[in-house]
């Protein structure tokens, strides 16, 4: 590893900090009076909106590869079950906070949290799963 | 006369096919220990370590044969038809960066600056697919954590790939007339 490693490395790594920081302080000057909501997407088509207040339920949704079904309640939001054969959409676990999302790619599916708070400098990273 | 220059030229099928072989055995040993702890999806790339070893040693079409040969081979065996598509978006965009910064005068990277540039060409690629197939850009938000594990990733197969460069160099000295000089 030469100095120019080194220089590209650290380049990467404060463009990706200042996009997190960027993101972060964005998200403190809004409106916090809107109620989460879980936005429920197929290829790009909406299917559902749920919010995410409340008791969990269950959404059935049919995604490009097969059935999926969604829970959404208690401020929380996530793929319960997928017809997908990665499952990573199920292992991505919880979304909580306004900006999060989880995807099914085979599925084409996107979950994504709008309105509500934004999520802590600390919260959980979740994922885009194939 | 034709086919001594080949031969002079490009490394002997067998050598390749022993590549390719690495190549595929390091995505099966990826697919049965998954290194996603942190973020559920991202892979470690093992075998982008033969990918990198192959841009230094052999000359850059045969490179590409042998990455193109293993998101073929490795979607057939394991994958959906989604798969190829994501292994080619992303292997074709990491490839391109690692050949044109590897293929530099002078080496201005070592391997494993262009293994960790070639890891977040790799993500960047995959996120641009899909993007595209939810249907929505806001997936791009997570840019910022797959530069990141690019980031650890390339470090980690640049490493792996520079070891086996030297070993390579070491036990096949007599394939390699003139090596392209690395580090």
């Amino acid at each position: 590893m030469n100095r120019r490693d080194i220089l590209i490395i650290a380049t990467f790594l404060l463009f990706a900090g200042v996009w997190g920081a960027v993101k972060l302080v964005a998200g403190f000057g809004d409106a916090r009076d809107a109620e989460a909501v879980a936005e429920i997407s197929v290829a790009g088509k909406i299917v559902d909106i749920l919010p995410m207040s409340g008791e969990e339920r269950d959404v059935s949704i049919v995604g490009a590869l097969g059935p999926l079904t969604v829970r959404v309640g208690s401020g929380t939001a996530y793929v319960a079950a997928s017809s997908c054969p990665s499952q990573d959409c199920v292992r991505a676990g919880k979304i909580t906070s306004r900006g999060q999302c989880v995807a099914c790619l085979p599925n084409r599916a996107l979950i994504r949290v709008k309105g509500g708070a934004t999520a802590n400098a600390n919260s959980e990273v979740d994922a885009i799963a194939e | 006369m034709q086919s001594k220059r080949a031969e002079k030229n490009s490394p002997s099928m067998a050598l390749m096919a022993v590549f390719l072989a690495y190549a595929l055995v390091m995505g099966i040993i990826e697919n049965r220990i998954p290194f996603d702890f942190f973020v559920p999806g991202v892979k470690l790339g093992l075998a982008n370590v033969v990918i990198l070893a192959s841009i230094y040693l052999f000359p850059a079409r045969d490179a590409l044969k042998i990455l193109l040969m293993k998101c073929l081979l490795t979607a057939i065996a394991t994958g959906t038809g989604f798969s190829l598509l994501y292994s080619l978006s992303g292997g074709l965009l990491s490839f391109l960066a690692m050949v044109t910064l590897a293929g530099l005068p002078g080496n201005p990277l070592s391997p494993i600056g262009v293994s960790v540039i070639g890891a977040v060409a790799h993500n960047f690629g995959q996120i641009l697919v899909a993007s595209a197939v939810v249907g929505a850009l806001s997936v791009m938000a997570y840019l910022p954590v797959l530069i990141v594990s690019g980031v650890v990733t390339g470090i980690l197969v640049g490493v792996a790939a520079k070891g086996l460069l030297h070993l390579a160099r070491r036990h096949a000295r007599h394939v390699w007339k003139k090596p392209r000089k690395i580090l």
